[in-house]
């Protein structure tokens, strides 16, 4: 089986969801360059030329938030009536957020739907690939899957049911991406969790350009936080978008 | 007769109106440019005082985006676009205005909104106070407010209105009634306690707080949030709170405090609103900034256009024997430039024009004073060689050895095409929401005319920005004639107070 050969699988104490609309998960993402290629700069590591990248999902109805302690920045993803996303970029360590309505989604020509967002790692293109294997284990239906995504070899084992990734393993001539789910967060913690980022003060992107005297927004904008919203859907992580 | 055809001799009239390539000879320029002198010097100067007095402010609307959005108001008629005449172009004054800051080279919207409503210029980020407040300081802001027109001519028993497709607590439309030393206290909630300890308001409390005449007759605009508490949920989107911490819902108290009042959200309920029968509204159309113009239609409640806003402040105020004053603000085509994307930019640009052209239609030049200006400018430019009628949104096409368009795009040194519109500074190419793309792109499979193209930039930054350059003011009606040179921004507040002399004293 291949999650065995992968020598990858969930502790048996583990909790999986106790809401299936409201609910987290944690995955850890190993990434080794094996070319000549020059390396993502978000992960540049020249000792190494390995990095591992730890990366929070939580689910809640019509809302997603994807967190990346390591840059400590949250995004966050909204559905509103008619299918319109609202997309908000939070900075715990700041506690400040700068929220993109769907109008300046417009103005960036970012104009995603719902399932293109609602779930790390292109479930779309998941649900695509070869079916090679099913199975169950303590959370339910499994299946491993395998195709290209985005140009690269994917492989791929997964919850249908939840739309959530298991293991996924991405192999490019250049670069080996390895990402596990490493835990599961309950409906308490995901709903703490989604108050923590939709509480913080935000600043509306439109206004950003009225505001770069504020050293918040200096900030951001040095470190290209601002203007950067991915047209997939699948924003700033390592592993959740690949050129 | 309206506004402009009052205001117009008719020989002009006739060559506004004439279809594109009409006075294309030698002959017919030479007569276009006697009958504009003609008409110069028929025009006599109005001297009355105004009873009625409208501001017109487009955010960031510099001189090139005049320009570029007159071109393509022209161009989306199927003309050329060069010779078109946006509706405030017909004004028969004009004059320049130096934007400055007291302490900004380049200014933002608060201190140059101040200027134009209170006489004073001040600092950047402050609105209705002076320059010796420090920035978000309350306590060195207070004592230190400074009176607004809005404020005077409802003292004077005018009626006021306020209407913005921005927030209706951003700088530009806020500087008509509130005073603080930060323009994003827009609510408690952006407000730190201890300023608000020290005794500053925010300012959506201030605008339902409002204690001069008998209150703020016309709001309409956009930043509903601000006005709900946090313990409600938006009517609109059903998946946002309002922001206010203090537990005050200030769109019902509004509707409490006024007699004859109404407060809407949405377009249906705009459109059911009449005039006759009421006295003080308040529209609140989106959470944020009301849509761009060109996303209007998929707003989910539905909003009025700037032009329709325009015009249903105009049927509320003129009930008022004495007059009005009232400002109307297009806050997008700022926002849309620091985004970087022209489309839009202009598209609001022309959606204003429009607004400028129906209060015009409901006025009467000899009592009603209108000025159209922008706050400031943006490092907007029109650049290159294109042919006559080249798409403004397009890629610069040059004209030949012989003077005729070459017909193909014209290559810049690097061998790439380049667009006709662009920015000094910003975010930069992009067709996508990727948009950090630094450097010269090769446009040649890129359809730039598209709503989604962003412009190049030269200087890479998060945001593009204003621009220090002067701004037109364009005026018609009493006191029009005093705007004629370049002047201090804060001379507008001076001309609007003189054409309101009767009413308001001198």
């Amino acid at each position: 089986m291949l999650l065995v050969a992968s020598g990858y699988s969930i502790a048996a104490e583990t909790i999986c969801v106790d809401d299936a609309t409201t609910f987290g998960v944690s995955y850890t993402t190993d990434w080794q360059l094996s070319g000549h290629e020059k390396e993502p700069a978000r992960i540049h590591n020249h000792e190494t030329n390995k990095k591992t990248v730890d990366l929070e999902f939580f689910a809640k109805t019509g809302k997603v938030a994807y967190l990346l302690p390591e840059k400590n920045v949250a995004e966050a993803w909204i559905k509103q009536p008619k299918n319109q996303l609202v997309f908000l970029r939070a900075f715990p360590d700041e506690n400040r957020g700068i929220e993109y309505t769907y109008g300046d989604l417009l103005s960036l020509n970012v104009n995603l739907q719902w399932e293109q967002v609602k779930r790390p790692f292109l479930p779309l293109q998941i649900a695509k690939l070869e079916l090679l294997d099913e199975s169950v284990d303590q959370c339910g239906k499994l299946e491993t899957r395998k195709g290209i995504v985005n140009g690269q070899k994917t492989i791929v084992t997964w919850y249908p049911e939840l739309d959530i990734v298991k293991y996924r393993l991405v192999n490019d001539k250049n670069f080996r991406v390895e990402t596990r789910l490493s835990g599961w967060k309950n409906k308490a913690e995901s709903l703490a969790s989604f108050d923590k980022i939709t509480a913080m003060p935000t600043m509306d992107f439109a206004d950003i350009g009225d505001n770069e005297a504020d050293p918040f927004v200096a900030k951001m904008i040095r470190q290209g936080f601002v203007a950067h919203v991915h047209a997939d859907g699948n924003v700033s992580y390592p592993g959740g978008h690949q050129h | 007769m309206n506004y402009i055809s009052k205001l117009i001799i008719a020989t002009i009239t006739v060559l506004i109106a004439a279809p594109v390539n009409a006075y294309e000879t030698a002959d017919e320029w030479y007569n276009h440019g006697k009958q504009t002198l003609k008409q110069a010097l028929e025009n006599v100067h109005n001297k009355k005082h105004a009873k009625n007095v409208i501001l017109f402010v487009g955010d960031g609307m510099g001189v090139s985006t005049v320009t570029a959005a007159r071109i393509l108001e022209g161009q989306r008629r199927g003309e050329a676009g060069e010779e078109n005449v946006m509706s405030f172009e017909k004004l028969p004054y004009i004059g320049l205005a130096k934007t400055y800051n007291t302490n900004q080279q380049t200014p933002d919207s608060a201190g140059t909104m101040t200027a134009m409503m209170s006489g004073i210029k001040t600092k950047a980020g402050v609105m209705g106070v002076d320059q010796t407040v420090i920035r978000a300081d309350c306590a060195s802001s207070l004592g230190k407010s400074v009176p607004t027109l809005l404020e005077q001519a409802e003292e004077a028993g005018l009626s006021t209105g306020v209407v913005s497709t921005a927030r209706l607590t951003h700088a530009t439309p806020a500087a008509t009634y509130a005073h603080t030393p930060e323009r994003n206290w827009e609510d408690d909630n952006d407000t730190p306690a201890s300023e608000i300890a020290a005794g500053c308001k925010d300012i959506a409390s201030q605008l339902i707080d409002f204690n001069f005449g008998n209150g703020i007759e016309v709001a309409m605009g956009g930043g509903r949030s601000s006005f709900m508490p946090n313990t409600e949920t938006d009517p609109e989107t059903g998946v946002h709170q309002g922001e206010r911490l203090d537990g005050r819902d200030l769109t019902m108290e509004w509707t409490e405090k006024y007699p004859n009042s109404a407060y809407v959200w949405n377009k249906a309920q705009f459109d059911a609103i009449d005039p006759n029968t009421t006295d003080h509204l308040l529209g609140l159309f989106n959470r944020s900034h009301m849509e761009y113009n060109h996303d209007n239609p998929q707003d989910l409640g539905g909003e009025p256009t700037i032009a329709e806003m325009t015009g249903k402040a105009i049927d509320i105020l003129q009930k008022n024997e004495k007059g009005f004053f009232l400002m109307v603000e297009s806050g997008r085509i700022d926002h849309a430039h620091h985004a970087g994307n022209a489309f839009r930019a202009l598209d609001d640009t022309i959606a204003f024009a429009e607004a400028v052209s129906i209060a015009m239609d409901k006025t009467n030049v000899r009592d009603t004073l209108i000025i159209v200006t922008a706050d400031h400018s943006h490092v907007f430019t029109i650049a290159g060689y294109p042919t006559r009628g080249n798409p403004i949104l397009g890629k610069v096409v040059s004209n030949d050895s012989s003077g005729d368009s070459s017909g193909i795009e014209t290559l810049a040194d690097d061998g790439f095409p380049y667009a006709t519109l662009g920015y000094t500074n910003g975010q930069g190419f992009g067709t996508s929401g990727d948009m950090r793309t630094i450097g010269r792109q090769d446009l040649t499979m890129v359809d730039t005319t598209l709503e989604g193209f962003h412009q190049e930039a030269l200087v890479p930054l998060g945001s593009e920005t204003h621009a220090g350059e002067d701004v037109a003011i364009y005026a018609g009606g009493p006191s029009a004639h005093l705007f004629h040179n370049t002047v201090e921004q804060n001379y507008v507040y001076h001309v609007m107070r003189f054409a309101l002399k009767r009413k308001l004293g001198w």
